[in-house]
């Protein structure tokens, strides 16, 4: 699969994005989703984020080698959906719902004692603030530091570092809350 | 089996590095159909529209390929020359008199008579065979309009000299006849020699200068204009025009400035709005219908070509100050924390339109013409333009209104 992949990217072949599209769908949808509760807003993010890969993916360097091509392929087309999310955050306003009456609950460590489920870590994730949301998933799973997250955002790195406490404080109290009614 | 604790936070984080969703089967269809109706916006209504217009174009090209046809027959007609109408010619009391009537009343006799008491004179001594003679002389006079006869031998100077005044008044009577005729010929010639003047110069050409607004801005634009009439009611018209469009939208809401947060009281700078300032080439193509001599209305599209862009962004910068006040009559000093904000507007390198070709906007509006000295028109055209396709999407609004005003010949 790979391999045809990265043949039609060198022969800049069109017939390669349909096979790129499925491909790499599931991830992408996966990304997007973890910014927006709204699917369509999600589908409508991961379809621009291949309208813009489309354009320039052809240029993209792979040396041949397919277990590097893999990573390096993937990791460009989730910082495209990233950015494309934000953008949607940004037009939509969202970004800018700051939470006045945040109760601040301080809760440090949480241990998981059973296998998490997405489906049940994506409802504590829709529970969180907007900000605090992309905060979290932009450095704890993307990979960012604050102040690159900051540049972002544009907010403050200080501000950065208070979403992502709070993130995690608000996403250990909503599952100690889930354990204890189920 | 036991699962390892792990701490909640490094367990989603995990969780999400690998997380896939499953493939939905048709996502790729909808997205590739979704590209095509992107790359031809509105295709199905342009080929509507296309097949309105042809329909339109060819009645009117079979309509007026028969109308010339018509004009010939029409020109043929008018050309034909009007006949003098023949008609009698009343006896004037031209007599010839037998030549011893004449020698007995000699020279005289029509010196000082009236043409009906000559009439009688002459009938009075001879009855019988003058009146003969004077049937036969009015027959020959009725029939022969054109040529008067005389008879020099028979008829004496006098006489002669009668007989020319008549002949020539019967002439001037005749010419008389035929200048009407002719004056009434004259007077329809100018109607076919207009119409096939008008027929002539299907082609308008002018200049405009449109002024024009934009949600919150006013611009202007200018250039040539064109236009080729099919009929007497629809003409096509085009052209090509220089255009300035500035445009911005805000970004943020506005009516949470009252309520800033203390997060965003902190925070160093915020969008507030992105304006744009281009300049374009617009090349319109519409139908033109003449309501009534005056008034017209147009319907079109119009080629669009960004030359120059210039975008910029607007922050709101605040930043907390210390502000300390003394009492001047305690002498104590105090010290506050303020918070300023300023409005700061900065240029931005992006130009994502410049360079760039749409088709462009839809175009639509209603004019009035005044001709002016039989040879100019004016016209005064408010319109309005919506922007479809690609310069839809875009963020600026681009729609815009104004008023046409052009000088054409």
């Amino acid at each position: 699969m790979f391999e045809e992949i990265i043949a039609g990217l060198s022969t800049r072949d069109d017939r390669v994005q349909e096979r790129i599209y499925i491909q790499y769908w599931g991830y992408l949808m996966g990304v997007a989703t973890r910014y927006f509760k709204d699917r369509n807003i999600a589908r409508e993010v991961v379809n621009d984020s291949f309208i813009k890969a489309f354009k320039t993916m052809y240029d993209f360097r792979h040396n041949n080698d397919i277990i590097e091509f893999q990573k390096s392929f993937k990791s460009w087309l989730a910082k495209i959906t990233v950015r494309t999310a934000l953008d949607k955050l940004r037009a939509n306003k969202t970004l800018l719902n700051y939470v006045e009456d945040y109760e601040e609950v301080k809760v440090d460590h949480v241990e998981v004692e059973q296998k998490l489920l997405v489906e049940d870590i994506m409802k504590l994730f829709y529970g969180l603030p907007d900000l605090h949301r992309t905060v979290f998933n932009l450095y704890e799973i993307e990979g960012y530091s604050h102040d690159e997250i900051a540049g972002m955002l544009s907010i403050p790195v200080s501000s950065s570092r208070t979403y992502l406490t709070r993130a995690k404080f608000k996403l250990r109290e909503l599952y100690m809350k889930s354990i204890e009614i189920n | 089996m036991e699962h390892p604790k792990k701490e909640l936070i490094e367990g989603i984080a995990e969780l999400f590095e690998a997380h896939e969703e499953i493939y939905v089967p048709g996502e790729w269809e909808a997205f590739s159909q979704q590209q095509q109706r992107k790359k031809y916006p509105f295709f199905a209504q342009w080929v509507k529209i296309a097949a309105v217009l042809f329909l339109i174009f060819s009645v009117l090209f079979f309509s007026l390929s028969r109308k010339p046809e018509q004009q010939e027959n029409i020109v043929k007609v008018k050309a034909t020359p009007v006949l003098p109408s023949t008609g009698q010619m009343k006896s004037t009391g031209v007599t010839t008199v037998p030549p011893k009537a004449a020698a007995g009343s000699g020279q005289g006799v029509l010196s000082g008579r009236s043409p009906a008491d000559q009439q009688r004179a002459s009938l009075a001594p001879a009855q019988h065979g003058q009146e003969l003679v004077l049937q036969t002389v009015m027959e020959s006079l009725t029939a022969a309009v054109n040529t008067p006869v005389y008879t020099h031998e028979e008829v004496p100077l006098g006489f002669q000299k009668k007989e020319l005044l008549q002949d020539t008044a019967a002439q001037q009577k005749k010419e008389g006849l035929s200048t009407i005729d002719f004056l009434i010929a004259e007077s329809k010639k100018p109607a076919t020699e207009q119409k096939k003047k008008e027929i002539g110069s299907k082609w308008d050409f002018g200049v405009e200068v449109m002024p024009t607004m934009t949600q919150k801005n006013m611009n202007v634009g200018g250039g040539l204009t064109t236009a080729y009439r099919l009929s007497d009611k629809l003409a096509i018209s085009s052209g090509i025009s220089l255009l300035q469009l500035q445009s911005g939208v805000s970004v943020g809401g506005s009516a949470g400035a009252m309520d800033m947060s203390v997060a965003r009281a902190l925070s160093d700078r915020e969008l507030t709005s992105v304006n744009a300032n281009i300049k374009a080439i617009d090349i319109p193509l519409g139908l033109v219908y003449k309501i009534n001599k005056h008034y017209y209305t147009s319907a079109g599209v119009s080629y669009f070509n960004v030359i120059t862009e210039k975008r910029s962004n607007t922050y709101v910068q605040t930043a907390q100050i210390n502000q300390s006040v003394n009492n001047a009559l305690t002498g104590a000093s105090y010290s506050y924390k303020a918070v300023v904000s300023e409005q700061v507007s900065e240029n931005v390198p992006d130009e994502p339109l410049r360079g760039n070709s749409y088709l462009g906007f839809f175009n639509f509006s209603v004019g009035r013409k005044q001709t002016l000295f039989n040879k100019y028109n004016i016209r005064i055209e408010p319109f309005i333009k919506v922007p479809v396709g690609k310069l839809s999407d875009q963020e600026l609004k681009l729609m815009n209104s104004g008023l046409k005003l052009q000088l054409s010949f």
